[in-house]
């Protein structure tokens, strides 16, 4: 026999099949479908019942969630104004002036502290101040 | 589909009473016994239930669950000593044929259940599905998880193998 087609399928063989359906002409004849059906279904109710009770329970989550979910997004978002607005004790943090912020003449001429650098360099009320003062050296 | 996964009955129902026969045949093929392939069918269904929720919609169900059907039971036939294949009811042979072409049928089948017996399980398989259920190449390969070429091989080579088995049987016919 020649090698196989690979990429189509072969003619059918009806000498063959009947050759096989003598062998197995028992197979059709011997299902009873009825009883056959009513078996699987025995069998699949407690899986069905299970499935029925999660979409049960999952119904009743979703009437809940539907106002719970707006009302948390409020509250929470109640909670950042309140955390936001809150002012910090005295002492926890330098208080920065204009007047107290360094001059650039005095960050190039003399030593500065290091809190007060890092303050003149982060600080945004005095970025404009500083542009100024960096022209004017040029 | 949709309905099945909340675990709606008579939707389950409507997908058994569709599909059972044709799961049935091939379980039969598969096992080659009555009640083996019974419980192979109830089994199928209910990995449907258990697998439903990994199915995707608007794939097509037949294939998928032919699928399940055939590993299960490929599992099934590794797993337990398979039952001789039920023997032709006595009504299926032999009424107003000659007694010598009965013998001759008789030996043809004895000759072809061996060659069937022997053969490597796949190639079995797939010939039955192909010649047998008419399903196509490419359907046993879905469901066999292999190449629609190898499903046209294992065919070859099955074909081969019995032809060798009734080839002499055809000669000795003919003299």
């Amino acid at each position: 026999m020649n090698h196989p087609d690979v990429f189509r399928d072969p003619p059918r063989d009806p000498e063959l099949a009947a050759v096989l359906r003598e062998v197995d002409a028992a197979a059709p004849d011997r299902l009873d479908a009825g009883r056959l059906r009513a078996a699987v279904l025995a069998r699949a109710e407690p899986a069905l019942a299970a499935r029925r009770q999660q979409a049960r329970w999952w119904e009743h989550a979703a009437r809940w969630a539907r106002p719970a979910i707006p009302l948390a997004l409020a509250a929470s978002l109640a909670l950042a104004y309140l955390v936001g607005n809150t002012t910090l004790p005295t002492g926890s943090a330098p208080e920065t002036t204009a007047a107290s912020l360094p001059h650039l003449e005095d960050v190039l001429s003399s030593e500065l502290p290091d809190a007060e650098y890092r303050v003149m360099v982060s600080s945004e009320g005095e970025t404009e101040a500083l542009l100024r003062l960096a022209l004017q050296e040029i | 589909m949709e309905r099945v996964r909340v675990g709606d009955p008579d939707a389950f129902d409507l997908l058994v009473t569709r599909h059972l026969e044709r799961a049935y045949r091939i379980a039969f093929r598969l096992l080659g016994h009555h009640e083996d392939a019974e419980d192979l069918v109830q089994e199928s269904f209910l990995a449907v239930l258990e697998k439903i929720d990994t199915f995707q919609e608007g794939r097509a169900f037949t294939p998928w669950f032919h699928r399940i059907v055939v590993n299960r039971g490929i599992n099934a036939r590794q797993s337990r000593s398979i039952r001789r294949t039920d023997a032709i009811p006595e009504s299926t042979a032999g009424a107003g044929i000659l007694p010598d072409r009965e013998a001759e049928l008789g030996e043809v089948r004895e000759r072809v259940e061996e060659a069937l017996r022997t053969l490597p399980e796949r190639q079995r398989v797939v010939t039955q599905l192909f010649e047998l259920e008419g399903y196509s190449g490419a359907e046993i390969a879905e469901m066999l998880e292999i190449s629609p070429g190898t499903v046209r091989w294992h065919l070859h080579e099955a074909r081969r193998a019995l032809r060798e088995v009734l080839e002499p049987l055809e000669r000795k016919e003919e003299r």
